[in-house]
């Protein structure tokens, strides 16, 4: 590693995580796999916050915690989501009795 | 040893993540998902946050996964229901695209300096539960209320899309036979 710092490398991590996360969602067309790929980059998010709320531990009291809860937020929120984004898959599946997003009446509402 | 772990973190994050965008069977690519999950839930254990760890490893890998394994077991799609493989130019569009922004966000990550864990005045008490909790119930308490008020929000929305439309058509019909005899 050259001259790379570990919350350099924490960073580096969550980009990374991101952009696997974003391959998924632009490339598959199953709407489950569209979901998690979702899941993982919120996943990537909540690292890099934590990562930073790591580097700033060392600032006057309160300065980290703040992204810590902010995390904790983040969680509750993808989880909710979760819950939507399912129901609404499976009020899709028994329209279209499919999950593929560009399934033809699936598109309905595109155009 | 905290460098360590997060290393081996990363790997196993980055490898079950690759598995999961890849995989063909949702069951697959749910189990993937679920240790990558457990993977940045080691992270956050490294990072010196045990208690985000613990919520990562019972709001993740409890209660999400086990909400996306019942819709799989419940669904149990058949190959033609799963739609086709993606087309590999349209696999290409979403490499160039994630790499594009990966390339970003490595440059901007490596143009930062001076970032460091090397934190002398690091409380001993620094990301405990009872620490956390100090700052979620004083500080941050409206933004705490705020999300019980999304969660009812998204329990409500929950139960009007998981209604069939048989049944909302006979809680219509009886409203209406109700307005009428009123």
């Amino acid at each position: 590693m050259n001259g790379l710092t570990t919350p350099d490398l924490v960073q580096m991590l969550a980009a990374m995580l991101f952009c696997i996360g974003m391959f998924g969602v632009l490339s598959r067309r199953n709407l489950l796999i569209v979901l998690m790929s979702i899941e993982l980059m919120l996943n990537a998010v909540n690292v890099s916050i934590v990562g930073f709320s790591r580097e700033m531990a060392h600032l006057e009291r309160g300065a980290a915690e703040g992204g810590q809860v902010l995390v904790l937020m983040t969680m509750a929120v993808a989880a909710c989501e979760v819950a939507i984004g399912l129901s609404i898959l499976i009020a899709l599946f028994r329209h279209v009795r499919s999950v593929d997003i560009d399934a033809p009446r699936a598109t309905l509402l595109r155009n | 040893m905290s460098t360590l772990l997060i290393m081996l973190a990363g790997v196993v994050i980055l490898g079950a993540a690759l598995l999961t965008v890849t995989r063909r069977n949702p069951v697959r690519a749910a189990l993937c998902m679920l240790l990558a999950l457990a993977g940045v839930g080691a992270l956050m254990l490294g990072l010196r946050s045990p208690f985000l760890a613990a919520m990562q490893v019972l709001l993740y890998g409890g209660a999400i996964m086990v909400l996306f394994m019942f819709v799989i077991m419940l669904l149990t799609l058949r190959e033609d229901e799963m739609g086709p493989e993606p087309s590999d130019g349209s696999k290409l569009g979403a490499a160039c695209m994630s790499l594009l922004t990966l390339s970003v966000l490595w440059f901007g990550i490596s143009r930062r300096g001076g970032a460091s864990y090397e934190t002398p005045r690091l409380g001993e008490d620094f990301g405990s539960t009872e620490h956390f909790a100090t700052f979620l119930y004083t500080d941050y308490v409206v933004a705490f209320e705020l999300v019980t008020v999304l969660v009812l929000g998204a329990v409500a929305g929950v139960i009007v899309l998981a209604r069939s439309k048989h049944r909302t058509d006979l809680v219509r019909t009886k409203l209406s036979g109700r307005e009428e005899g009123a």
